[in-house]
């Protein structure tokens, strides 16, 4: 019994130890789980928070590629939920879409494994101002020059060629083999003024003078301090014509009497005949048809002639157009000039010896007129709005645009006469433009100038004298030209480029519902395998054919289309109308012509009620089987490979 | 039967010493003293770090909600607009929210700024036709940005003087936002943590195109 007693009592011990022990171990296990709940919280936190960064920065790289995309002749798309594309170690996809009023929307999402971001920006299409360009019927009768240059290198370093030399022989004359076209000292200096060497006129002669030192400049220095070539150096091998060069160096003589020294910048007189051209990439456009002789002589439009829809080009003898002809698919939408909201000030006439300076700001005046011999400066940046703007002879208007950018609105009329001089300090043609409000009239534009920036007129006729040099842009609503005018683009500068298009609006859009709630690994809830996908920068989708069409729906209605090819629902003709024919057009893309067009499946029934089917490029559709249709049942559209 | 019988020990012979007894609860009150000590430094530890993560992780948010708020605003919407070495401990701002008709509709205009009395970072918006809206994003706002005193000068070297716990510098696209938060953890201990971001309005000045 007392075995048995002490026996019980030893295990009643044992047994509170134990659950002690397991009191104890099951405070530390909570305890611990505890904390290691709060720690797998806290880092999933932190986690999901990084997570969240990374999606938005491939969201933004996405945007961002969309964006660019479009100026390359994308369609703004890049992949899709479905087939998304890889960036980094995520995913992310960007849908385009246009909205009725013509904005299109690129909505991207990033996916990087917990994180998620959806961004979405609004952006305008701008359709690139065709450089010479009339609302209205453009007609002609004159040799002008119409060409284009690349604005981030100065026009003279485009020229053809670029063959420009001084001859010992002629060290008067610089002469442009290529275009076998001469210069006097004073163009030589402008050229290289031009090609960004900022020299002074004497810099230029010592320059020249260190080139040729076996000549004794001082003896062909008239009483003027003007050198004049002597007759011996006139005509020869070169074949100059003598009365040529005596007559248009007199004018130079003139044109510099009474000024004892030149400083830059100043205008010079325009080379004749119409002087040295990129020979490339101009633009003379119109919604109207477009008529073009030459006065007699030679004209030569280096680039394309556009004429508005259904207009066509007539041209006359001696009219050269390097470039095409096509008419446009539909008219150019011209924006109307929004003047700045600005109280004018009564006009003013300087007519004083001091030159007037107008400050930077938005400036208004009902009317400015600079006398003869006066000096009206512009200082950039700032807007001027003027009624009627007026340079009498030899008055000169100095737009000091290189700090900032200047406009000019005009809501009534500009006279800028003959004799009169504009004068642009910076070369960079964002940095001036003068534009006539809808209001305005006419703007005359007869001053020496080389004016670099876009004169934008829509609603206003612009006449052009041959000595208003425009290096830019140029769109009126009516356009007459003097003879020899020159005027150079600089738009078309690269084929298969589009102007970029101005962001309205961003912002952070609310995440796509298929991939909001889980957040699990990106591939798997999309279920898709990764090898499979694209690159961001490959995953593009490209602008599709312009498809311009008139067809009968299936109510017997007449009805037109213009717009991307694979959005035409085929499905409503019931017939195509034989005129005007059906149109389709690339989307100028480089990546296109490189890989090809796209090609479409179409399923048909022709007018003998015949079903048909067709696989191959819509070129080929557009020019044998488009007209066997008469009841589309079923298409489908691939882009190229 | 009584030679048979065993011989039974005394009962005390089974058991522990008074030494015995009084040397192993000494050595057990020892173990525990040290347990309880190791356990007490370690729970201060873990609180210190929660503490820590928190204050860090709050950090972040908030200056991401600012971050994002102002990304989607435009330059010209920001006020004040305070240049270094100036700074501001509010800004008011317009997002976009759509554009309807081909213009840009923005929200009415919005605010974060600093309750320095309250240590409030706060976001109000008053809308033309209601009550003010308003939310509170963190009250642990240091009155003034870590290593900064208000004496006039740059006392933390980041080029501003006198910055507030929460601060923005605009230059031109861009805002440079800073913050600071603190709180006193369990433990009676200051936990500071600072962080800063820039980030650009994504919003574009609207530009007339001819």
């Amino acid at each position: 019994m007392i075995h048995l007693h002490h026996a019980e009592a030893a295990h009643e011990r044992r047994g509170g130890a134990l659950i002690l022990a397991l009191v104890v171990v099951a405070s530390v296990a909570g305890i611990s789980l505890g904390l290691l709940r709060i720690t797998q919280a806290t880092t999933a936190r932190q986690s999901h928070a990084v997570d969240d960064k990374r999606a938005f920065y491939l969201a933004e790289a996405g945007l961002s590629q969309a964006y660019f995309g479009l100026g390359a002749g994308m369609s703004g798309q890049i992949g899709s939920i479905e087939a998304p594309a890889l960036v980094g170690d995520g995913l992310a996809w960007v849908d385009a879409t246009e909205r009725a009023d013509g904005l299109l929307v690129l909505r991207s999402t990033g996916l990087c494994s917990a994180g998620r971001a959806t961004l979405e920006v609004v952006v305008e299409r701008v359709e690139e101002i065709p450089g010479i360009f009339a609302d209205e019927e453009i007609s002609i009768d004159a040799p002008f020059l119409v060409d284009g240059y690349d604005p981030e290198q100065p026009y003279f370093d485009q020229v053809k060629g670029g063959a420009i030399t001084i001859d010992p022989a002629y060290p008067f004359l610089v002469v442009d083999t290529k275009n076998k076209l001469l210069f006097y000292e004073e163009l030589f200096y402008r050229y290289y003024k031009v090609a960004g060497n900022n020299y002074s006129y004497d810099a230029v002669l010592d320059y020249r003078a260190h080139q040729l030192p076996e000549v004794d400049w001082d003896d062909f220095t008239d009483d003027d301090g003007f050198e004049e070539p002597p007759a011996t150096m006139i005509g020869g091998p070169k074949g100059v014509q003598e009365d040529f060069v005596d007559e248009e160096y007199d004018s130079v003589v003139d044109y510099f009497a009474g000024i004892p020294k030149v400083t830059p910048p100043f205008i010079s007189p325009k080379p004749t005949p119409l002087g040295p051209t990129t020979g490339q990439n101009g633009v003379l456009g119109s919604n109207g048809p477009i008529s073009l002789t030459s006065g007699g002589s030679t004209l030569t439009i280096y680039g394309d002639v556009t004429p508005g829809p259904d207009a066509c080009v007539s041209t006359g003898l001696g009219v050269v157009i390097t470039g095409d002809k096509s008419a446009r698919p539909a008219p150019l939408e011209l924006e109307e000039v929004k003047v700045p909201d600005v109280d004018l000030l009564p006009a003013i006439v300087h007519d004083s010896s001091i030159p007037r300076v107008l400050p930077p700001g938005t400036l208004g005046y009902e009317g400015i007129q600079v006398a003869p011999g006066r000096e009206l400066v512009l200082q950039g940046p700032g807007s001027l709005v003027v009624g009627q703007l007026t340079l009498d002879a030899e008055a000169l208007l100095l737009v000091n645009n290189e700090g900032g950018a200047v406009d000019v609105f005009v809501t009534e009329n500009a006279h800028l006469s003959q004799d009169s001089r504009v004068q642009t300090q910076s070369q960079d043609t964002s940095q001036l433009s003068l534009q006539g409000a809808p209001s305005a009239t006419e703007l005359e534009l007869r001053a020496r100038s080389d004016f670099y920036g876009t004169v934008y007129a829509p609603d206003a006729h612009v006449a052009v004298g041959k000595d208003f040099e425009i290096f830019g842009a140029l769109v009126a609503n009516t356009l007459a030209l003097d003879p020899l005018v020159r005027l150079h683009c600089n738009t078309g500068d690269e084929l298969g480029s589009a102007p970029m298009p101005r962001v309205l609006g961003w912002k952070i859009q609310e995440i796509p519902a298929q991939v909001r709630q889980n957040r699990g690994p990106p591939e798997q809830l999309l279920g898709i395998d990764k090898s499979t996908l694209k690159p961001l920068a490959e995953a593009g989708v490209k602008s599709s054919w312009t498809f311009t069409v008139t067809y009968t729906d299936l109510a017997n209605q007449k009805a037109t289309y213009q717009g991307p090819f694979e959005k035409f629902e085929h499905t409503k003709v019931k017939f195509f109308s034989p005129f005007p024919m059906p149109k389709l057009e690339p989307p100028d893309d480089e990546y296109t012509r490189a890989h090809g067009e796209w090609t479409m499946y179409i399923k048909y029934k022709t007018l003998f009620n015949i079903e048909k089917e067709f696989t191959g490029t819509v070129s080929t559709f557009s020019k044998s089987v488009m007209f066997q249709v008469a009841f589309v049942l079923d298409s489908a559209f691939y882009p190229p490979e | 039967m009584r030679l048979s019988q065993p011989p039974t020990r005394p009962s005390t012979q089974s058991g522990l010493t008074l030494l015995e007894v009084l040397l192993a609860v000494s050595l057990l009150g020892i173990l525990a003293y040290k347990g309880f000590a190791v356990l007490d430094s370690a729970a201060d530890t873990t609180q210190a770090s929660t503490s820590e993560v928190l204050v860090e992780e709050r950090c972040q948010i908030v200056l991401e909600r600012i971050a994002r708020a102002v990304m989607s605003s435009s330059r010209e919407s920001l006020a004040p607009a305070a240049e270094a070495p100036l700074s501001t401990e509010e800004l008011t701002f317009q997002m976009h929210l759509g554009i309807e008709n081909g213009e840009v509709i923005w929200s009415d205009p919005e605010k974060i700024a600093l309750e320095q009395l309250e240590n409030e970072a706060y976001w109000t918006r008053t809308p033309e036709a209601g009550p003010e809206q308003r939310v509170v994003l963190t009250h642990l706002v240091r009155p003034y940005l870590e290593g900064e005193l208000p004496n006039g000068m740059d006392d933390n070297g980041n080029g501003l003087i006198d910055e507030k716990g929460l601060s923005f510098v605009v230059d031109r696209n861009a805002v440079h936002i800073r913050i600071t938060l603190e709180r006193v953890d369990g433990n009676g201990r200051l936990v500071t943590r600072t962080a800063q971001t820039t980030v650009t309005c994504r919003n574009p000045v609207p530009e007339v195109v001819p």
